[in-house]
């Protein structure tokens, strides 16, 4: 059955149009993925009026690749100038900034890349063997689920704290306060709305630009005089995939993970990182030195991140339910062009699926490829001044966030958030944990709400459901193991610092 | 081939030189050639969506026909708040024109008051999506005789999932249950993001009906897991010719309350112009391109030129104050 699937798509792909679309994909997305502001779900946006005059085929196959591509490309800037350039990149910039700033960039990169390789590829065998019924398993999903995992999605800032765990809930709460602003979900009653432009809440890019990347703008700029830091040799491009030898098991499990998160609806890239992040903290052998460059956060990260394309692609191929922003503009690309995504796609237009399946494992190497032997020239971005690099992307975040919206109160959000970055950063506050609360402020206010509308306001709906119950008690255990732990080797520590 | 037709067509309309504005229709009339620059379409949505994704390809097929450049411009701020900005501060003279749904009569009685109908010209009403009541195929409810006997057997615990309260698809819940007599507070209306979000509700099982659209659950109706048990409008859907209407079954319900997709442009218009735009949208919305496209979207085919259009809005704004109050959204 699945053989003779993709026998039929291939024969539909033998065309130079969809080779064209393949490289065009993947270039494109490189580009799109690596502003700032440019997410794959813009992107795609952008091009879906470029493939009027293409065949069904062709246009999908153009644009998964390019959702594909961005996904990757956003890790490139946030590991060179802590720019994610989409925003589940902000998780990689992490720890991929910090091994940059030991001046290990080549590295860095070299390993996004292979485990945004290993992770699609992963993600999409995943999605070929179970495309037709894990999708089914998604829409078990109610209100009480989605906000037992959401929760847990938030207990992930004690993964993200740092040094301070009360630093780390200040930011979260300021987002959480953050993501109160706008139309209420439910009711649609406005709340702290004093300008029209806040209406549709506070603008995620244009925060999220400004959090991370117009306040390393600023801080580049204190720093300008300093010399580039010295960058180490990368070794050969074989040596290259031998970096990740050690970091097998991580990637195994971050790929997997991110995969079925994503296949949840509504749960894309972003909350996926997160997860994968803050989980490898959690069993990591060393988890003290996440944040501070340890490559497997970096793995964690982005290999969550790239398996979701293939996670986000299930629900929409069998059910026609957008698991992410991006599929959900796929699907009106493809109904553009006739095709309805939903449960009769594999029966109607078989060749659709499957071509996708092809696009997304023929355009690995050509990504891989392209992302290791780029490496050697993105890596010396590293040692362009930093008066001139600040500028650049200084101009770029502007104009990032004002595409991303096209309105101009978007630049004012970027550069409200960028000063405030800028002054946590002084404070030891990381964005992270803002960033996280943006993310799932909305989600988790909204499936408890839904969740008490459905009982009629009996808090007791929360524990009839028993994998609802395992959430929230794993997010409660992870909420306070850093406490827990850190209790007796805290004991001893204050003796010596009492002068 | 198709750049070939392309240029044999733009040497057509050269030979014709300044007849070219004939092709649009009764706008020789209209005085100075309109339009002879581009047009920038405004639309309050992001790239992407349904609204979107056809306004674009409208956008498209107007390009061709006129052979003036539209400009899609996306301004999806404050819920249409950046849009209507854009709008009310543009000179009527045709050159800026912008998308409109139900949804901004609602806005315009609850976050956008600074606003009314009179705000805007009303050019053309261009699709309609009429409100459909869904359940599961496996649900007992057959007809919407059964749904009302549901619910009341049930008062108080049936859950509904649907787009947020005080939207169309909500108001059109509350109206069947009023024509039904059964108190609003007999169902618990669970509300979600999109009219699609209570479809995906239902469809697993969080929910025992929803109030949608044709297109959103077609595919789900033909593969066997939802069922359609009633439809708000004149009369049946083509598609659908085994769906009576809600009034059909006994409920008396505005049948004209629908979803629909229109085009405004700033207040005071001349008629002139207004008058060309209209034809050069109508015209559009013929052309076999628009004509494949709303139907392979499942929308409903339903123009109405200004003067039509303007009617309608006054009566889909009243009924819409009407229901707000009703549910406490306007006082």
């Amino acid at each position: 059955m699945i053989g003779q699937g993709f026998l039929f798509a291939l024969h539909h792909m033998e065309s130079w149009d969809v080779v064209a679309g393949l490289v065009g994909g993947t270039l494109a997305g490189y580009c799109i993925g690596s502003i700032p502001g440019l997410s794959s779900s813009i992107g795609i946006a952008l091009l879906i009026p470029f493939t009027y005059g293409m065949s069904p085929i062709t246009s999908i196959v153009l644009l998964v690749t390019l959702y594909m591509a961005t996904e990757y490309a956003g890790a490139i800037p946030a590991i060179l100038m802590n720019t994610p350039g989409v925003p589940a990149a902000a998780v990689t910039a992490l720890d991929g900034y910090q091994m940059r700033l030991k001046g290990e960039a080549g590295a860095a990169l070299t390993m996004s890349i292979l485990s945004a390789g290993f992770a699609s590829i992963t993600g999409t065998l995943l999605l070929i063997g179970s495309s037709t019924w894990i999708a089914s398993v998604a829409l078990a999903f109610g209100p009480v689920k989605y906000f037992a995992i959401a929760v847990l999605g938030l207990s992930m800032v004690s993964s993200l704290s740092g040094d301070s765990m009360l630093k780390g809930f200040i930011g979260l709460f300021f987002g959480l306060a953050v993501a109160l602003i706008g139309t209420d979900p439910m009711d649609g009653v406005p709340r702290y709305v004093f300008n029209d432009n806040l209406l549709s809440g506070v603008g995620f890019l244009p925060a999220l630009i400004g959090l991370f990347a117009l306040s390393s703008v600023f801080s580049l700029v204190e720093k300008s005089a300093d010399m580039p830091a010295p960058l180490k040799k990368l070794p050969s491009v074989s040596g290259q995939v031998g970096l990740m030898r050690p970091y097998l098991g991580p990637l195994a499990r971050s790929s997997v993970l991110g995969f079925l998160v994503s296949v949840i609806p509504g749960h894309g890239a972003t909350i996926s990182a997160f997860i994968s992040y803050g989980f490898q903290k959690r069993i990591s052998k060393r988890p003290e030195t996440f944040g501070h460059g340890n490559p497997e956060g970096l793995i964690a990260s982005e290999a969550a991140a790239n398996a979701s394309v293939p996670g986000a692609l299930a629900p929409m191929l069998s059910l026609g339910i957008p698991g992410s922003a991006s599929t959900a503009v796929l699907i009106g690309a493809l109904t553009l062009h006739g095709v309805q995504p939903g449960p009769l796609l594999f029966t109607r237009n078989p060749e659709i699926p499957y071509s996708i399946f092809i696009a997304l494992i023929v355009t690995m190497p050509l990504m891989v490829a392209l992302g290791l032997a780029g490496t050697r020239l993105w890596v010396r971005v590293t040692q362009v001044p930093r008066s001139m690099i600040a500028g650049l992307v200084g101009a770029m975040c502007l104009l990032g966030s004002y595409a991303s919206q096209n309105d101009l109160f978007a630049v004012w959000t970027t550069i409200f958030f960028g000063i405030l970055g800028y002054v946590l950063q002084k404070a030891k506050i990381h964005p992270a944990p803002i960033v996280l609360a943006l993310v799932l402020g909305n989600i988790t206010e909204s499936n408890f709400r839904r969740s008490l509308i459905t009982s009629r306001g009996h808090l007791s709906i929360f524990v009839t459901h028993p994998f609802a119950v395992a959430c929230l008690l794993v997010a409660l255990a992870v909420f306070l193991a850093p406490f827990v732990r850190r209790a007796p080797a805290a004991a001893p520590a204050p003796a010596p610092s009492t002068h | 081939m198709r750049l070939r037709t392309w240029l044999s067509l733009f040497a057509a309309a050269g030979l014709a030189g300044g007849l070219a504005a004939t092709l649009g229709g009764g706008v020789a009339q209209a005085g100075p050639a309109y339009p002879d620059h581009p047009i920038h379409y405004v639309l309050h949505v992001s790239p992407g969506g349904a609204t979107d994704v056809m306004a674009r390809k409208l956008g498209s097929v107007l390009q061709k026909e006129l052979k003036i450049p539209i400009v899609i411009e996306n301004r999806p701020g404050g819920r249409g708040a950046a849009e209507m900005a854009i709008i009310t501060h543009s000179k009527p003279d045709g050159y800026t024109i912008g998308s409109a749904t139900s949804t901004h009569l609602a806005e315009f009685h609850q976050t956008l008051r600074q606003y009314n109908i009179h705000s805007v010209t009303w050019v053309a009403r261009l699709v309609t999506d009429p409100y459909l009541f869904v359940v599961p195929a496996k649900s007992n409810i057959h007809s919407m005789k059964d749904l009302a006997a549901a619910i009341k057997a049930d008062a108080g615990k049936m859950v509904v999932a649907g787009f947020v309260k005080g939207s169309g698809a909500n108001i059109a819940w509350e109206m069947f249950m009023s024509a039904a007599g059964l108190p609003a507070s007999d169902v618990n209306w669970v509300p979600y993001n999109s009219v699609g979000g209570g479809v995906t509700a239902v469809l697993g099982g969080h929910g025992a009906a929803t109030v949608a659209y044709y297109g959103l659950v077609k595919d789900q109706v033909a593969a066997g897991h939802l069922r359609v048990i009633g439809v708000i409008a004149p009369k049946r859907l083509a598609d659908l010719p085994n769906v009576p209407t809600v009034e059909e079954q006994g409920y008396n319900v505005p049948t004209f309350w629908n979803q629909w997709r229109g085009i405004i442009a700033p207040a005071n218009m001349p008629p002139a112009i207004l008058a060309a735009l209209d034809a050069d949208i109508k015209k559009a919305m013929e052309s076999p391109d628009m004509q494949a496209y709303v139907k392979n979207n499942s929308l409903q085919y339903d123009y109405a030129g200004s003067a039509t259009f303007d009617t309608f809005i006054q009566q889909q704004d009243k009924v819409t104050l009407v229901w707000l109050k009703k549910l406490g959204f306007v006082k």
